[in-house]
């Protein structure tokens, strides 16, 4: 299980907080050193907002505010926010946040699910406990064990498959608008949970979220999507979201402007699961060197190629040498074939690209498909590379014409 | 009917500063809720009655949202820091002093965390109205343990930082709570003990009323420079046109209940219309 390195920083409303200059207030109360004085932890106080209709607070209903955004350094931070009842003049509203800054590399290493890293820091215990340490102080960095988490779709259940494919779509490809899911926490975090289940790992750090976005406009660039409870609670400026509904199913159509985000949204439409789960093990292991997981497994569909050639080009290439079968697929169902062409002839020689254990006849046909897809110049230059390669010769006489059989006599 | 004429309405910016705790927002609810029960009741005797009214969404919930928690016997909460939008309130039948003619003004607020305040960047940041704001109201609990005059001249020079390059303002320079320290034992508590509790003045009471105005900010200015506080640097540093206040928002000092504070009956704002009808002042209106 991977161990990784966590920065501190709480946020509340206190007499005294961590800069002995700031009187009383909403301030940094506690943080890890390697933070203070950074523009991340601007963000980190910028992003610690947590607002109550008067509604809510009436009915003593406080949600928890779940977030993970990207910080100016290009480290993330994972949030979680509850009410924290008076503050020190006695008045309700006040809150307390407690972010875990994570590097980029490290929240790869663990899979980049915030939820399981929430869990497995155990912010939640920890909030709860009545004797929380309030007082301002300098926080050590944090080893935070991350288990290894399933992929669970769980939360897409009773969701119209529709809806799913175009909030997936949304959330994969991003845009300047800001997704906005609308429905009860419980159910917006289980949809929230299925949409980083179904994304591969890279994929998720795109994905940036806070889970009670009530009266938050002005946080908008922090977060990809967001969740309100009602209507009531959606921004006055709706201009600028994508509203999902759950509640009502309304949705947005939307046109995925990736070949990733268009094959994962068809799968969703389809509840492929299965398919899902593969292509991301596949990306993960390629990307992170520790294997083609899967590959056998793979799914060849147009769809599927597209979004495997887009996130892994070459990586894809390198899964594909020696698999004359998985070539010719990904040669047939990729609209635009000629890139992966040229980079698999550029990346090894006849013999490499089909394998020792390939048929004849299926090393022919996945020359055929490279010698079509190729670009003439490519193919030219990699012929005379490897004339003499021998799972090159009999193609090539095969399909050579009278004067190219009669150059080669003479040369 | 239109919600209000623009060919009469005047529009003003009011800013609203304050170190946490020091009753910007309690002393915004209060002023609400005196224009809204006192206010439109007392000035009835003749002409067009005086009226408030919330005139965009974020007014709604600012104003009717914390006078209903002031109904419900609890206090605004704290503002999370946040840039706020402009809540915007109409004015109308504001009476003029020995005039029959009444007249309207909308006055845009904005309720922020008093936090922002704790820097220039954080007030450029989430307060940039400070620099196009018409009346900039200064608002100081002296009951505060961080109230002296070295931490109050020290927000009045942030914002003439931040606000400098902008067009002129109108300052009032307000003392809130007075509900506590009116039982002090001193000349000072004497003086607003005199004038409690407080009474709404009808249209006839007017011109009375704002000379009192005029007299209390001149008791107030040496208030400022009594030997206890030696503001002297601050009031100096002030143009000469400063307004000073006093005035407590509730009426009387919230009780702690379960670690809440909690009203023990409807507020009964003292003078809280002050720095109100110093804005009137300073737009003709009044």
């Amino acid at each position: 299980m991977p161990i990784i390195k966590a920065l501190q920083h709480l946020f509340s409303s206190v007499e005294r907080g961590y800069d002995p200059r700031r009187k009383g207030g909403f301030q940094t109360v506690g943080v890890t050193e390697e933070l203070t004085g950074t523009e991340d932890l601007r963000a980190l106080e910028d992003a610690a907002f947590y607002a109550l209709s008067r509604e809510r607070r009436a009915a003593r209903d406080f949600p928890v505010k779940q977030t993970i955004f990207r910080l100016p350094s290009g480290r993330f931070a994972l949030g979680r926010t509850v009410d924290w009842g008076t503050d020190s003049s006695g008045r309700e509203g006040n809150y307390l946040t407690y972010h875990l800054v994570f590097s980029r590399d490290d929240l790869l290493t663990a899979g980049a699910d915030p939820f399981a890293i929430l869990e497995a820091a155990r912010l939640g215990e920890k909030m709860a406990e009545g004797s929380f340490d309030m007082s301002p102080r300098a926080l050590p960095p944090l080893a935070v064990e991350i288990a290894p988490s399933g992929i669970d779709f769980h939360g897409f259940e009773g969701i119209k498959p529709e809806l799913l494919a175009n909030l997936t779509a949304a959330a994969v490809d991003g845009g300047e608008k800001t997704v906005l899911l609308i429905g009860d926490e419980t159910l917006a975090e289980g949809v929230l949970r299925g949409v980083y289940a179904s994304m591969a790992t890279e994929e998720r750090l795109r994905l940036t979220f806070a889970t009670h976005f009530y009266e938050s406009h002005h946080l908008r660039s922090f977060f990809t999507l967001a969740t309100v409870r009602s209507r009531e609670e959606v921004p006055s400026r709706r201009e600028n979201y994508l509203i999902f509904d759950l509640g009502d199913g309304e949705f947005p159509r939307i046109s995925p402007a990736s070949a990733y985000a268009g094959w994962l949204a068809d799968c969703l439409h389809s509840r492929r699961w299965e398919e899902i789960g593969v292509l991301n093990a596949f990306l993960d292991g390629v990307r992170n060197g520790r294997g083609e997981a899967g590959k056998d497994a793979l799914p060849i569909g147009t769809k599927a190629c597209a979004a495997l050639w887009e996130r892994a080009g070459e990586k894809v290439v390198q899964a594909l040498l020696g698999d004359v079968g998985l070539t010719v697929e990904f040669l047939r169902k990729l609209s635009s074939s000629r890139p992966l062409a040229d980079a698999l002839l550029a990346a090894a020689s006849p013999a490499k690209l089909c394998g020792p254990n390939a048929t004849s006849d299926a090393a022919q046909a996945c020359l055929a498909a490279l010698r079509s897809a190729a670009s003439g110049k490519a193919w030219r230059e990699w012929v005379k590379k490897w004339r003499d390669d021998l799972a090159l010769g009999s193609f090539a006489t095969d399909t050579q014409t009278w004067w190219q059989r009669w150059k080669r006599r003479n040369e | 009917m239109p919600f209000f004429t623009p060919k009469e309405a005047k529009e003003r910016t009011i800013a609203t500063i304050g170190y946490p705790g020091h009753g910007k927002s309690t002393f915004l609810a209060g002023l609400f809720w005196d224009s809204f029960f006192a206010l439109s009741r007392s000035f009835r005797d003749g002409g067009q009655p005086y009226s408030v009214r919330a005139l965009n969404e974020e007014a709604s919930k600012l104003f009717y949202g914390n006078a209903k928690i002031l109904h419900g016997g609890a206090l605004p909460t704290a503002n999370p820091r946040n840039k706020p939008e402009p809540a915007i309130l109409e004015f109308k039948g504001i009476p003029r002093a020995n005039r029959q003619r009444r007249r309207s003004i909308r006055l845009i607020f904005y309720d922020v965390a008093g936090e922002v305040f704790n820097d220039d960047r954080l007030t450029s940041e989430y307060a940039p109205y400070v620099t196009t704001a018409h009346d900039l109201i200064f608002l100081f609990d002296p009951t505060h343990p961080d109230f002296n005059a070295l931490s109050a001249a020290e927000l009045v020079d942030l914002v003439y930082r931040i606000a400098r390059g902008g067009r002129k303002k109108n300052i009032i320079i307000t003392l809130t709570k007075m509900d506590e320290l009116r039982n002090r034992d001193d000349w000072w508590a004497g003086i607003i003990n005199d004038l409690w509790p407080d009474e709404t003045p009808s249209h006839l009471e007017l011109p009375r009323y704002l000379e009192q105005m005029d007299s209390l900010a001149t008791m107030l200015r040496n208030w400022w420079t009594d030997p206890a506080r030696q503001a002297h640097n601050l009031v100096n540093a002030l143009p000469d046109n400063t307004r000073f206040c006093a005035l407590s928002s509730l009426g009387h000092p919230p009780i702690q209940v379960d670690g809440s504070l909690r009203l023990t009956r409807d507020p009964e704002p003292f003078r809280v219309r002050d720095p109100l009808f110093w804005i009137f002042r300073a737009a003709g209106v009044m």
